[in-house]
């Protein structure tokens, strides 16, 4: 009883809180001059426009189509969030360091296919390998993690040794690897086709039932997704290397000049992003049920506008896991919401472009106050 | 964390802070009223 009333009197306490800080806040916006009190709602309504017509959008969203608030629809914003988190995650420390990385989503597509051509149905009559029984997942999981970390450490060291912007090293590597990609699913039986026949085993381990919730399953992957963010959170914020990104995304300089190895620290970025890609390839086998030379296409697109979104900046040097998570969260209602009302695919690659730049130019316009 | 990236993208730029508002209010003024008119295309 005691501790009921413990609890009790701390959310109250809470409450207080909250109601006396906005009390003061409001306060202290009274005694300010016309001009500051204009230049106060303006900051405040463009710092917070992405998210004031997100929130609009999804009102009128639900007031024309009440079920984009159902279980259902909400557990399917849940798992593509879920599916498109750890992407963002491993772009985002590319972004920390004031670069980009646009090999992320033919990444994925590289590290899916592979997946998905190491894990068919042995009994599948157009496998790429016919007659071969699925490897076990965990380790094709290395297999994956490995090449993803080999493209990582082919961007990292382009990037940390010759002093070369991320965007045109990715640039080329995403064409490599695109070429890999399309070479790859020439081997064997499969003849360019479709991945498919995926093994039983590796679906119930990605896209299986991990919990109900009102009837709709909630797939394993979303606890992958949380698992790999906690351990990105530590990675940015408890670890020497973590602090050393940030460093060197401030100013790489001055990091090199503390005693920051710059090149372990960039090559490691691009390498644990690399990593990120392709467990979120193995994740994307298995969601879609088949791999393609087209999988993962564009993805780096929404990781980079949830990044942005989620306050990572193209400054450098800025960014918070938790904001990322938001980003993600944040893309996928708006596209789930415009789905659902079947708005034409090709108006979203504009608003999807939009997103972008307007996430860029309210970035721009926080550093340009502080100058 | 904080910043103190004296060399970053937007180091160069000369700008007012009154165009910054202007720009942004327009892009954001641009991406609502197209996710408004897509949304009542679509219906």
């Amino acid at each position: 009883m005691d501790k009921k009333n413990g609890i009790k009197d701390k959310i109250s306490g809470a409450f207080h809180g909250m109601g006396n800080n906005i009390k003061a806040r409001a306060d202290k916006f009274r005694g300010l001059s016309r001009d500051e009190k204009r230049r106060t709602v303006t900051d405040l309504l463009l710092n917070n426009a992405m998210f004031i017509i997100i929130f609009l959008s999804v009102v009128v969203i639900t007031i024309l189509q009440p079920r984009f608030l159902s279980v259902a629809s909400i557990v399917n914003i849940i798992s593509l969030t879920a599916s498109r988190l750890p992407i963002a995650l491993g772009i985002a420390g590319a972004i920390v360091l004031t670069g980009t990385d646009i090999s992320a989503g033919r990444a994925v597509g590289l590290t899916a296919c592979i997946t998905a051509s190491l894990l068919q149905s042995a009994g599948y009559a157009n496998a790429m390998f016919p007659g071969v029984s699925p490897l076990p997942i965990i380790l094709v999981v290395l297999i994956v993690c490995i090449v993803g970390a080999v493209i990582g450490l082919v961007n990292g060291f382009f990037v940390a040794k010759f002093k070369l912007h991320p965007f045109i090293v990715t640039l080329s590597t995403q064409l490599i690897i695109y070429g890999i990609v399309l070479l790859y699913l020439q081997i064997g039986g499969n003849g360019g086709q479709t991945l498919s026949g995926l093994s039983p085993k590796y679906l119930e381990f990605v896209a299986g039932k991990l919990f109900t919730v009102g009837g709709i399953a909630v797939p394993k992957y979303v606890l992958y997704a949380i698992i790999l963010t906690v351990i990105m959170w530590i990675i940015w914020n408890k670890t020497a290397f973590g602090k050393n990104m940030f460093a060197v995304g401030a100013n790489e300089e001055a990091a090199a000049v503390s005693g920051v190895n710059v090149f372990k620290t960039v090559v490691g970025v691009f390498i644990l992003a690399g990593i990120m890609y392709a467990l979120t390839g193995f994740i994307e086998g298995a969601r879609i049920g088949s791999s393609a030379s087209y999988t993962g296409l564009n993805y780096e697109s929404d990781a980079i506008a949830s990044c942005v979104i989620g306050g990572v900046s193209f400054v450098g040097g800025t960014g918070k896991i938790g904001g990322i998570v938001v980003g993600v969260l944040l893309l996928q209602i708006i596209f789930v919401g415009l789905n659902f009302l079947s708005v034409d695919q090709n108006l979203l690659y504009i608003i999807k472009g939009l997103i972008i730049l307007l996430a860029c130019a309210i970035d721009m316009r926080k550093y340009l106050k502080r100058r | 964390m904080d910043n103190n990236n004296k060399n970053g993208i937007y180091s160069n730029i000369k700008m007012s802070k009154r165009a910054a508002d202007i720009i942004v209010a327009s892009i954001a003024l641009i991406l609502l009223s197209f996710i408004m008119v897509a949304i009542f295309i679509s219906l």
